[in-house]
């Protein structure tokens, strides 16, 4: 005995939706992370339980129904299994998690599982939804016929926690013997051989070299034979082609062979173990169905469903969202009070403060979708949303799982591209997430809000039911859906090309949500968001801020700055409510705004605006334009603080109704725009129609690329991205410009 | 009820010859049938036995079409086929 004691390192794994992430919860509290594994964009969740002075490492394998690994989530969950996921300690412990409503069909993994030769703990999973089918399970005798420990659990009521931890512990303290394969002595034969002839035969321990030999024989063209053979002796490749022709010649088809062997096996012991009670009656679920399920009243419901959640995210955020927006302020206005001008101030202040404090007041938004996201899932309603909303979402080439996340991207697209997790697919996931940015989110709306009212006639048509500024909204949104489905077409027929696997969706029982559960949610993702929000996007905003403070002159500026303190020192003695005052007061806004003018003509932006103009030109734009563009990049509703600091509309007055009349001065000031040393008027129909299409299209924001990079694991799709999105906004606005202008709108 | 025909029915249907076996989604509401066999590519009828969709094994329409509602031992499954995959079942007649 060692004094220091070792941490076991327990792999979670089952089939999905049998509550295996709920137990996980339950196991590992509080003590949970979640990354991805390296390279691919698997989620990889880990906790940490301590029972009894032992330790344990958890890990929550993804669902899935066999270990003949093929897609990405399989493969990592065979790697770790074999212990060849790098930086993860090979497993010692399994729990495998049975749903005892279906687990003659659970088995099957199991048995796959058993092969591994580790100790084994079944937790038998849902034994009250299993009793409302009428079916009984004896659990000792399937305790007998399984050979390992098997423990009653019902993970959301939290019954049968501890019983598992102690199992955990007996399992720890004596490895007890596991039973036999169900595979025919052939197969068995030809695996033994095989393992020997491995590379890391020696590292890996007989049982997993065993294991790995057997899934490298059955699992033809499957992944680890690619993964094994491509760096290992060329006696192993002739060594496996040998053995699987001897097999063939003796008539044994090896994927029939195991289905066939491990399926028996299954129905043998369900037959021996559980009793059903009579014909099926109809249980809650199926009442529920009929109606929830239903083309027409299912959709309905859904739609409402969809309302709620919508109407909930934005009048619940908004207070949150409030609050947020005065701590920004107020935290500005503290260190504005505590330092003295310069370029550490301005950082501060302009760069982390405002830059950080933009992205994060999204957040009450993200964590009440996510609430809504993971109440729907856990009471079972999102798999009935999938199947009502697949028929629609399977013309695009996605499955109804898209569904979710792509709604939830008309909130915002970061909970957008998060939820995309739950599509299994690889390919579908990828479009998902690469076309969920197109989707109007809230952000756009300021940016529309302003244009329109600036820019649309207020024309009013079936005596003021449709009004063209209406209209104009609505077609924007239209836009971005187009935008979207056209995008999700093309990716499917092009980057993501293949045959997708088959859609196939368990549709598990009602059951009451947890509100833990949905907490933990919530939390997990937010922490997510906040991180991101704390690296990247403050790396982003430290750098715009740069482009709009350097290179900071204040030569230049200086007989601004010299007049500024003459008014300043005027203004504090003249009496209060006095006209001189006022007159004071306005000067002193009007050197202010000229100051920042002219600093932003200077800065890096400000000559980036007047290098690109030629490229912008096409657009209608002016160089002013370009400049509040490409300053909106990091978070698209920043345009309407540049716009209004461009073209001088002056900062918000504080006060009642200040925001209104702030935003009709900008409004006034849009339309009094000119293009520079001419009468010309700058905005018209056209030239405010191909920033709005600009707008609706491009992917102007840091967050979402962001957090496109913590799901997919790489740089390569929010590079793709960008770079897919800008270039259709381009060439949209370039259209709708030369065409509306064509077409003599003015 | 439909329990009591399916297990009646469902054995001697899929013996019968003349019971010719019909695309899944083709079931109504209701109806049981049993899994004659699975049409497309090697890897996704592996795929769909491995998720318990073997020859004879017993399932009761929910929702018909495509995508459609099944049960399978109790629980519900959607799926939809495509120009490839397929499963073909006996259906037990409700023509009795």
């Amino acid at each position: 005995m060692s004094l220091l004691p070792r941490t076991w390192t327990v792999a979670l794994i089952g089939n999905p939706n049998t509550g295996k992430s709920t137990l996980f919860s339950a196991l590992a509290g509080i003590y949970q992370h979640v990354g991805n594994y390296p390279g691919v964009t698997v989620e990889k969740k880990t906790g940490r339980l301590e029972s009894d002075g032992q330790r344990y490492e958890l890990v929550d394998l993804p669902g899935l129904y066999s270990l003949a690994a093929r897609s990405r989530d399989e493969m990592v969950a065979v790697d770790v299994l074999v212990g060849n996921e790098p930086g993860m300690a090979p497993v010692d412990l399994v729990v495998c998690v049975v749903d005892a409503s279906n687990l003659q069909r659970n088995l099957y993994l199991l048995s796959q599982v058993l092969e591994l030769g580790l100790p084994t703990v079944v937790a038998l999973n849902m034994l009250d939804v299993a009793a409302c089918q009428g079916i009984a399970i004896d659990v000792p005798r399937l305790e007998k016929a399984l050979g390992v420990p098997v423990v009653a659990t019902q993970a959301h009521k939290r019954l049968g926690i501890s019983e598992l931890k102690k199992a955990l512990e007996r399992l720890a303290s004596n490895s007890p013997a596991v039973p036999g394969s169900p595979l025919p002595e052939a197969i068995r034969d030809e695996c033994r051989n095989l393992s020997a002839l491995l590379p890391a035969a020696d590292a890996l321990g007989p049982a997993r070299a065993a294991f790995l030999a057997q899934r490298l024989l059955l699992d033809v063209d499957g992944y680890l034979e690619r993964a094994v053979l491509s760096d290992s002796p060329v006696g192993l490749r002739d060594a496996l082609a040998a053995a699987r022709d001897r097999l063939g010649q003796a008539g044994t088809d090896l994927r029939q062979a195991e289905l066939a062997a491990r399926h028996e096996w299954s129905r043998r012991v369900y037959t021996d173990t559980a009793r059903n009670s009579g014909p099926r009656r109809a249980t809650r679920t199926d009442k529920l169905d009929q109606l929830l399920t239903h083309r027409v009243w299912g959709t309905a419901i859904l739609v409402l469903v969809m309302l709620v959640v919508f109407q909930a995210v934005f009048v619940w955020a908004e207070p949150a969202m409030d609050l947020i927006d005065q701590g920004v302020h107020w935290c500005a206005g503290q260190v504005e009070a505590r330092m003295a001008e310069g370029a550490l101030r301005s950082l501060l202040v302009d760069g982390i403060i405002h830059g950080v404090g933009g992205v994060f007041i999204f957040l009450p938004q993200i964590a009440i979708l996510f609430f809504f996201i993971a109440i729907l899932e856990d009471c079972g309603y999102l798999a009935r949303a999938a199947y009502l909303m697949d028929k629609l979402m399977s013309r695009v080439g996605l499955s109804g799982k898209s569904f979710l996340p792509m709604l939830s991207s008309f909130a915002c697209a970061i909970p957008g591209v998060m939820a995309a997790r739950v599509v299994e697919n690889e390919r579908d996931r990828l479009t998902t997430i690469l076309v969920s940015p197109l989707l109007t989110c809230s952000a756009r709306l300021p940016v529309y809000a302003l244009l329109i009212a600036a820019f649309i006639p207020s024309r009013g048509y079936l005596g003021g039911l449709l009004s063209l500024q209406g209209l104009t909204l609505a077609g924007l949104y239209l836009l971005g859906i187009v935008a979207a489905v056209t995008m999700a077409l093309l990716f499917k027929r092009t980057l993501f090309r293949g045959a997708s696997p088959p859609f196939l969706l368990e549709l598990p029982s009602y059951k009451l949500p947890s509100l833990r559960t949905a907490v933990y949610r919530v939390v997990e993702r937010a922490l997510i968001f906040l991180r991101c929000a704390g690296t990247l996007i403050l790396a982003v905003s430290v750098l715009v801020w740069a482009a709009v403070y350097y290179p900071h002159d204040p030569q230049s500026l200086a007989p601004l700055r010299a007049r500024q303190v003459v008014v300043e020192q005027e203004l504090q003695t003249v009496a209060a409510g006095s006209p001189r005052q006022t007159e004071l007061q306005q000067e002193l806004d009007h050197l202010q705004r000229q100051w920042v003018e002219q600093q932003q003509r200077q800065s890096i932006l400000g000559r980036i605006g007047q290098w690109i103009e030629p490229v912008v030109r096409p657009l209608g734009w002016d160089w002013r334009i370009g400049c509040a563009v490409v300053a909106s990049f990091p978070a698209r509703e920043v345009v309407v603080a540049t716009l209004g600091v461009i073209f001088n509309a002056g900062d918000d007055p504080a006060g009642e109704g200040a925001k209104e009349e702030a935003e009709a001065r900008l409004q006034d000031k849009l339309q009094q725009a000119t293009w520079e040393g001419t009468d010309r008027p700058l905005f018209g129909i056209p030239v405010a129609l191909s920033i709005l299409v600009f707008f609706a299209l491009c992917a102007q924001c840091a967050a979402t690329l962001a957090v496109i990079r913590r799901e997919t694991n790489s740089w390569r799709w929010p590079a793709f991205t960008f770079a897919y999105m800008t270039g259709l906004a381009y060439v949209a606005a370039l259209v709708t410009y030369q065409v509306t202008s064509w077409l003599g709108w003015a | 009820m439909r329990m009591i025909l399916t297990s009646r029915t469902g054995p001697a249907v899929a013996n019968t010859p003349v019971n010719a076996p019909i695309p899944l989604r083709r079931l109504t509401a209701g109806q049981s049938g049993q899994i004659a066999h699975i049409t497309g590519r090697a890897e996704h009828v592996h795929r769909l036995r491995e998720f318990g969709l073997h020859d004879g094994t017993e399932i009761e329409m929910f929702r018909p079409g495509n995508p459609c509602i099944f049960r399978l031992a109790g629980n519900k499954v959607c799926f939809r086929a495509d120009d490839l995959l397929d499963v073909l079942v006996f259906p037990a007649g409700l023509r009795c």
